[in-house]
């Protein structure tokens, strides 16, 4: 009976800088909760800098489970890690569609191999975009001022 | 003797209580089996899938427990899936608000609903104030 009490767990894995978990198994609340824990210590320790959730294993994802993810995604945004999501199978996705979730904040990739590749590239913009964001400030105080 | 496992090869109605976590997860198994047995492709079954799940948690969340009925249509001319999802919970006082996009009583996105009736070919809800809410969903072949 202990056996069914005890609450899966999904793998974390750290591979060039990043950490990958790979979801295999069905999202219930209890899961998602323990993954959540266990993701921000995980990146809490390697201080990775980005992280690729495989969803490819994931057969039926609703709208709670789908924001559920979405906060630990933000989460893990503010511990400094990007996030890719790879692999969503096709049924998954045009539920989420019809569920008119908004994917703007979200960068997909249906490899592992394109994950890792839009990590790269993720990384190397976020570098050049950092000084031209500081540039724009005076800008806004100026307006603000203006506005005073 | 032919006809008899006939009726064997058919799928039958599920009956499906739920009340707690994991009978989510088996409607959830149970409604993709079934729309899987009856030809609807991997996807469509997935998307049948989550409209169940999310009627299924809905269920759970609102009016902590109800039932899910599973069932084939055969028709003439066209073949398809029934859910019927029911509940003794609280009711929805305005139904047409509840179909809103981002309408939401309980602090979430407020999506599910109108994100079921889309993703289904035909969506009848009726709701009874502190009597329960009653939803069938299908879709055909």
């Amino acid at each position: 009976m202990s056996k069914s009490s005890e609450i899966q767990r999904i793998p974390l894995q750290f591979a060039q800088n990043c950490v990958i978990a790979s979801i295999q198994i069905d999202l219930t609340d209890t899961v998602l909760y323990q993954f959540r824990q266990d993701l921000l210590t995980y990146l809490y320790q390697t201080k990775a800098h980005g992280l690729i959730l495989d969803l490819s294993g994931v057969e039926v994802m609703d709208m709670i489970e789908f924001q559920a993810l979405t906060s630990t995604i933000a989460m893990a945004s503010l511990m400094g890690a990007k996030t890719i999501l790879c692999g969503f199978q096709p049924g998954v996705v045009s539920a989420l569609v019809n569920f008119s979730v908004d994917f703007e904040q979200i960068h997909a990739t249906l490899t592992l191999d394109n994950a890792f590749e839009l990590m790269e590239q993720l990384q190397q913009k976020w570098l050049q975009v950092q000084p031209t964001e500081i540039e724009l400030l005076p800008d806004i105080i100026e307006k603000k001022e203006e506005f005073l | 003797m032919g006809y008899s496992t006939k009726i064997m090869d058919y799928p039958k109605s599920i009956w499906i209580v739920i009340h707690r976590e994991a009978d989510i997860t088996r409607s959830i198994f149970e409604s993709q089996r079934m729309a899987q047995s009856l030809g609807f492709d991997h996807g469509r079954a997935q998307m049948i899938a989550t409209a169940v799940s999310e009627l299924a948690r809905n269920i759970i969340k609102y009016a902590q427990k109800g039932k899910i009925i599973i069932t084939p249509l055969n028709e003439r001319r066209r073949s398809g899936i029934e859910i019927i999802c029911q509940d003794t919970g609280p009711g929805i006082p305005n139904v047409d608000q509840a179909m809103e996009d981002y309408f939401s009583s309980s602090g979430t996105l407020g999506l599910g609903l109108p994100g079921v009736k889309r993703m289904m070919d035909e969506f009848e809800i009726t709701s009874i104030v502190n009597q329960g809410t009653k939803v069938i969903i299908r879709k055909w072949l």
